[in-house]
């Protein structure tokens, strides 16, 4: 059963609020968003079903965020030709650039702790200087890191067979005509 | 909470396939924001030219950036924060702030009746908030856009403007207020004109 309060009763409420009578309104706009967290959906829940101002908060909310949704809709849109600028500036010569990039690259999160600054103060959203001041964006990224040697291995046999071929065709050669 | 998950560790994914020099990751991940940066980016600044270069600057700080990427936040937040410090740059401004908030300020007292700000806000009509949020101050606005247009989360929201969680609870408040305050402004108007 929905117990709605008496009027009468505010001035008793604001100086004293009871747990059961904490309100809720701080947390709906991310209730109407779909981010809060299970547990504390359910008290929302629980708590609406009881207290009508806050279920005109909530109503508040919705309207604000179905309005919001249809004006951000309204303003999107991106001309594709921004792509086209997006991968030209990023590597003008990816795929030599990208088949020269070892596996053996460390991964995100072998990589040393990027500088904090005053509005990222765990520098998680700073771009690594090292990486901004260098171009094509494939350079090394940890001062330890070398790319493997190129294998010399396979070129010097290739070389090797190659002789023996022109040398068999030059001493063939001179057995048929002399 | 859940359904966003999925989505995240995509997300994620093509952060650490950008980092190791996959083009493709980075097309995706364009793909799937773009449109949304645009749209946030455009808060900011009425030139669209100006706005495309700065969401163009964003996916290239995100490229070369990628191998920073901690994964301490989410992938859209840490994008929508790059966007937000690009469109600083460009604009020329050391930081987007709004004027100084004090959460103690703006915080209801417990009540169990509906407020009339409430109630107005409710009865408005879809047309009459669009209006309101049109005339918001950017920063309020981007409060409520990030919310309920890109659906972030508070914590994902403190990411994103530098801010403690109290504030983006307050800010929201703040901006739900000046929301009301801008309709009622808009009605005086119209009953002046009316006269």
């Amino acid at each position: 059963m929905t117990i709605e309060r008496d009027p009468s009763e505010w001035p008793r409420l604001r100086r004293a609020p009871s747990d059961a009578d904490e309100h809720v309104r701080d947390l709906l706009p991310s209730y109407v968003n779909g981010t809060l967290e299970p547990v504390e959906f359910g008290r929302v829940s629980e708590h609406l079903a009881r207290c009508a101002g806050c279920r005109a908060a909530l109503r508040s909310w919705e309207a604000i965020g179905t309005a919001v949704r249809s004006s951000a809709v309204a303003s999107a849109g991106v001309r594709d030709r921004l792509l086209d600028r997006v991968m030209g500036e990023i590597e003008p010569t990816a795929s030599a650039e990208m088949a020269s990039v070892p596996t053996s690259r460390p991964s995100p999160s072998s990589l040393p702790p990027l500088p904090a600054t005053d509005d990222d103060p765990e520098g998680a959203f700073a771009a690594p200087q090292s990486i901004a001041a260098i171009p094509f964006g494939l350079e090394p990224l940890a001062a330890d890191w070398h790319p493997e040697p190129p294998e010399k291995g396979w070129p010097l046999i290739a070389e090797v067979v190659a002789a023996a071929i022109v040398l068999l065709i030059v001493v063939g050669v001179f057995l048929v005509y002399r | 909470v859940r359904a966003r998950e999925p989505a995240a560790d995509r997300a994620r994914g093509l952060v650490e396939r950008m980092a190791a020099g996959d083009r493709a990751a980075l097309e995706e991940l364009y793909t799937r924001e773009s449109a949304a940066l645009f749209a946030y980016v455009r808060l900011f600044t009425a030139e669209r030219e100006l706005a495309e270069e700065i969401v163009q600057d964003t996916f290239v700080a995100v490229w070369r950036g990628a191998s920073g990427f901690a994964g301490r936040a989410s992938v859209r937040s840490w994008l929508f924060a790059i966007a937000r410090r690009r469109a600083a740059d460009a604009l020329r401004r050391p930081r987007l702030r709004v004027v100084p908030e004090d959460a103690a300020a703006f915080a209801e007292l417990p009540s169990s009746a509906p407020s009339p700000e409430d109630l107005a806000i409710a009865a408005a009509t879809r047309q009459e908030l669009k209006d309101a949020l049109g005339r918001m101050n950017p920063i309020h606005r981007e409060a409520l856009e990030l919310t309920f247009a890109y659906g972030l989360s508070y914590q994902e929201l403190a990411e994103v403007l530098g801010i403690p969680l109290g504030t983006v609870k307050s800010r929201l408040n703040h901006a739900k207020r000046a929301l009301r305050v801008l309709m009622a402004d808009a009605a005086d108007e119209a009953e002046r004109t009316d006269r």
